[in-house]
């Protein structure tokens, strides 16, 4: 099933290229994710009888901190950056921060978002909005005093299972079988199963409402999007925005499919070529991944479902600093608008779908079933039991927070005000040479901790792996 | 000899034909598909080029600018978006600092191969 050996020499100078000269540095033992990825393989071949071989892991650790897919020939090449599991820990952070303060100031204002910033002007490759950034962060970083062990622990089991969520995302979209199939596509007929009454039900029945369409947040987004010039009619304010949005929908321009039933999203999904219905298959194939991986040897299994949904949760403000950041540097009205809306719509969707799949799985019967029965809408509501309504309780809040942050993050005020923060850099050469240098990746990620040294996890990481290949 | 500069080229997927011409004049292996975490897939295009066909890099990025089309450049980890002549600039003088650098530290650093599963 695994292919262990020197990767070819194509991809190091890929590495070289995109992550630097230091991306092989590791921080903790790859093993850990080379063993979930090998459990994910070997339970595709007992389920549903697929051997996979054209998929091969690459581990590596670099300021840039992007997980991504290669392509060539029949190979599928996962490029996982420890460093985005940096990110989820600083995110993790805020919003257990953010809850502890529930719902009051938690007195941070959002600083973390400079971190995250700064980590996606540098993968963008400007070292000096990053440096800005950087500096402000450190500056300001919360000292969280001495942390004991035991807490330690736990946050790096949470970001290990968020890992692995995340990876198994991207198994998700591994085209196998020469190219002709995407991996997640082919579990579409059991999502199907699964959801198909679940969403009926819910239609009927209304058993739990879970709107996730933020337009005031869209509108919020737009209205400082068009600080820069407005469409004819509009002005920059989040009314206009929000009256835009309405206008556009009213006149057919917008098929938001955000506002239909579950079964109709849920059509489109399944329907869809590639695209948002392909990241909501993948996000069930990795909920499920995760439980029947890690089962409760990380976390117990109730918990990793919400550390899925947490990641879930974190990659929306990820995409979305990634998409503020894009159009920092691309300031073309109609495609940042239409990115936006499509963003938010993807956001809401696979929240959506995730909020359901996490309730219908959290049930372990339902799980140990799942490939056995149909789950039906009947199930659905016996299962909401008092468990199952303090699940929800769950992951409520965390929307809530999430909520929250994205507001921090939308209103980030060095990002707002990016030009004349730049415009004063100038003056200070010292600055201007040190951002502009080589190391610039290597200073950004000490200061914002996202691609930094973490020792802490040398021996910890060690044992897990102990954990992961006992279960294969 | 004359040291290579290793670089990334990427575009969006509907330009790939862009980056099959780029490859042909720089006698490079045919574009690949990658895919980000937002979900976007691109074509890229690995190249090692010596100084000398700098130009020809330059050319090709310039076209795109007045196309109005979009390029990513990832240099020794440092990645530019391309959709300005300015952008344009910025991504040529990181390929000129690369190749100062590589001159002066030997081409001989790359780090130890990868292990892969």
């Amino acid at each position: 099933m695994f292919e262990f050996g020197l990767a070819p020499s194509w991809i190091r100078q890929y590495l070289l290229a995109s992550r630097g000269p230091h991306y092989g540095h590791i921080q903790y033992p790859r093993e850990v994710h080379f063993s979930f990825l090998s459990g994910c393989l070997n339970w595709l071949q007992v389920e549903f009888g697929m051997e996979i071989e054209q998929v091969r892991l690459l581990v590596v650790h670099s300021p840039i901190a992007d997980v991504e897919t290669v392509h060539r020939d029949n190979e599928c090449y996962l490029i996982h950056d420890q460093s985005f599991g940096d990110i989820l820990e600083l995110v993790n952070d805020a919003h257990f921060t953010h809850h502890a303060a529930r719902g009051s100031s938690s007195g941070e204002d959002g600083v973390w978002t400079d971190a995250l910033f700064a980590n996606r002007f540098l993968a963008f490759g400007r070292g000096r909005e990053s440096l800005l950034l950087a500096l402000a962060y450190n500056k300001r970083r919360p000292d969280r005093g001495q942390v004991d062990a035991d807490t330690i622990n736990r946050r790096i089991d949470l970001r290990f299972v968020q890992e692995s969520f995340v990876l198994a995302h991207e198994l998700g979209h591994c085209h196998f079988d020469g190219h002709r199939q995407v991996l997640a596509r082919s579990i579409a007929p059991d999502f199907d199963r699964t959801m198909r009454r679940i969403a009926r039900h819910n239609d009927a029945n209304r058993s739990f409402e879970i709107t996730r369409w933020r337009i005031t947040e869209v509108s919020r987004l737009m209205a400082k999007m068009w600080e820069v010039g407005a469409p004819d009619g509009y002005s920059a304010s989040a009314e206009s925005a929000n009256q835009y949005i309405q206008d556009q929908i009213d006149e057919g321009h917008l098929p938001s499919y955000v506002t239909k039933t579950i079964e109709e999203q849920l059509d489109w999904i399944l329907s869809e070529t590639d695209g948002i219905g392909e990241e909501v298959l993948c996000d069930y194939l990795a909920t499920i991944f995760v439980a029947q991986v890690l089962g409760d040897h990380f976390l117990p299994m109730s918990d990793s479902f919400v550390a899925s949904y947490l990641a879930l949760s974190h990659l929306g403000l990820w995409q979305t600093a990634e998409l503020l950041c894009r159009m920092h540097f691309a300031p073309d009205l109609e495609q940042a608008t239409e990115s936006l809306r499509r963003l938010t719509e993807e956001i809401a969707v696979r929240r959506r779908f995730m909020y359901i799949t996490v309730l219908a799985l959290s049930n372990k019967n339902h799980l140990q079933e799942l490939y056995k029965t149909d789950l039906d809408g009947d199930d659905f509501t016996r299962a909401q039991d008092e468990r199952t309504r303090a699940l929800m309780a769950t992951l409520d809040q965390i929307d809530k927070v999430n909520e929250e942050m994205l507001a921090e993050l939308n209103m980030n005020p060095l990002v707002l005000h990016m030009k004349s923060h730049m415009a004063e850099m100038t003056k200070h050469q010292d600055l201007l040479d040190v951002a502009d240098g080589y190391d610039i990746g290597s200073l950004v990620g000490s200061m914002t901790g996202i691609g930094g040294t973490f020792e802490r996890f040398q021996q910890h990481a060690e044992d897990r792996s102990e954990v992961t290949r006992d279960r294969r | 000899m004359e040291p290579q500069i290793n670089a990334v080229i990427a575009v969006p997927l509907d330009d790939a034909d862009d980056l099959e011409e780029l490859s042909r004049d720089l006698s490079a292996h045919s574009p690949v598909e990658s895919r980000a975490l937002d979900g976007g897939s691109v074509a890229t295009l690995l190249v090692s080029v010596y100084v000398a066909s700098l130009p020809l890099i330059k050319a090709w990025l310039i076209a795109r600018v007045e196309r109005h089309k979009e390029s990513t450049v990832s240099i020794n980890g440092r990645r530019i978006h391309g959709y300005s002549a300015e952008d344009a600039v910025l991504i040529m003088n990181a390929f000129e600092q690369a190749a100062l650098s590589r001159s002066k530290d030997n081409p001989e650093d790359e780090p130890e191969a990868e292990e892969a599963s």
